[in-house]
């Protein structure tokens, strides 16, 4: 199989700094791929094959950042729901890379390095968007 | 003309503590905490060159200089080393 | 040498600890590819080299202009790196 091409900058970028670890990643695109379905955590968990209290983790991260809401008939459950369409689009991407290099992202999420130095350049931009 | 330069070095350090403590009220990666101490340090550091000439004629400020100037990169170097993922 | 006796010894610790910082800038710099962190290793590295010629020049204290053109230098170069940055506004 032929190396998969790099991942375009600001996919990286988003990666570094917002997929904080696999499960999380693997979380996001389970209820993507349902968006219609209304998911509790212990289903997420049986999903993933983790233990409930990593799911539930997992979920609340991703609620944290925007990227899944309560069901609103039921609050307990949640729904895949991208807080705005750019990050909408970036998770298609991400979910896209996924398929194609699992290995190359999953390096990325694992690389420590990678990621402190991101935070630490991104300090430095003076304004948003640079 | 050593005045202005160290000057401009203590306004060049505080922009960055002042960018990376900035950074860390944000985004509570702790790393910027440290890194920027550490810049914090080197203002002071820098301020206090500035003040040894200027303003404390009799105190030698030499010793208080360099355990700062030390105390802010270990901080950094530290920090760097110790990191890790949240 | 202000500082006292302790100056050398502590003049070799910063000059030690900002070599390591440089290293560990290039670290990051080697991993990401960002050039910001090329200019902030040096920066780092430069004023390493001005704490050890500072330290084998006890009758200098920081009014050499030696020391601070040298400074000067260091400090830039964090200057350039941040301009750096937020110029070509990508990275």
């Amino acid at each position: 199989m032929s190396p998969a091409a790099p991942l375009p900058d600001d996919l990286r970028r988003f990666i570094l700094t917002s997929v904080p670890s696999v499960p999380f990643l693997e979380a996001l695109l389970l209820l993507r791929g349902r968006p219609d379905h209304a998911w509790s955590v212990a289903e997420v968990a049986r999903a993933l094959y983790v233990p409930e209290a990593t799911a539930a983790g997992v979920v609340q991260a991703l609620r944290d950042v925007g990227l899944v809401e309560p069901d609103a008939a039921d609050a307990q459950l949640l729904h895949y729901g991208p807080r705005d369409a750019a990050l909408a689009a970036m998770v298609d991407r991400l979910a896209e890379a996924y398929r194609v290099d699992l290995i190359g992202v999953t390096k990325l999420i694992h690389d420590r390095v990678q990621k402190n130095a991101t935070r630490f350049a991104d300090a430095f931009r003076l304004r948003k968007g640079n | 003309m050593a005045q202005a330069i160290y000057s401009l070095c203590a306004l060049t350090a505080l922009l960055c503590a002042g960018l990376l403590l900035r950074a860390y009220a944000r985004t509570r990666f702790r790393l910027l905490l440290w890194s920027g101490l550490c810049f914090v340090g080197l203002t002071a550091n820098n301020v206090l060159l500035v003040l040894d000439r200027m303003v404390f004629r009799d105190a030698d400020l030499g010793l208080a200089r360099l355990l700062l100037a030390l105390g802010s990169v270990l901080l950094l170097v530290v920090g760097m080393l110790l990191e890790h993922d949240t | 040498m202000s500082g006292g006796p302790l100056a050398p010894m502590l003049l070799g610790a910063i000059a030690c600890a900002s070599f390591i910082a440089a290293l560990l800038f290039w670290r990051y710099w080697h991993s990401s590819g960002d050039r910001f962190f090329l200019l902030l290793g040096a920066s780092f590295l430069v004023e390493a080299l001005n704490r050890v010629h500072m330290a084998l020049r006890p009758a200098n204290d920081e009014s050499e202009p030696i020391t601070y053109l040298v400074r000067l230098l260091a400090y830039g170069l964090i200057l350039v790196a941040i301009w750096d940055k937020n110029r070509q506004g990508r990275r």
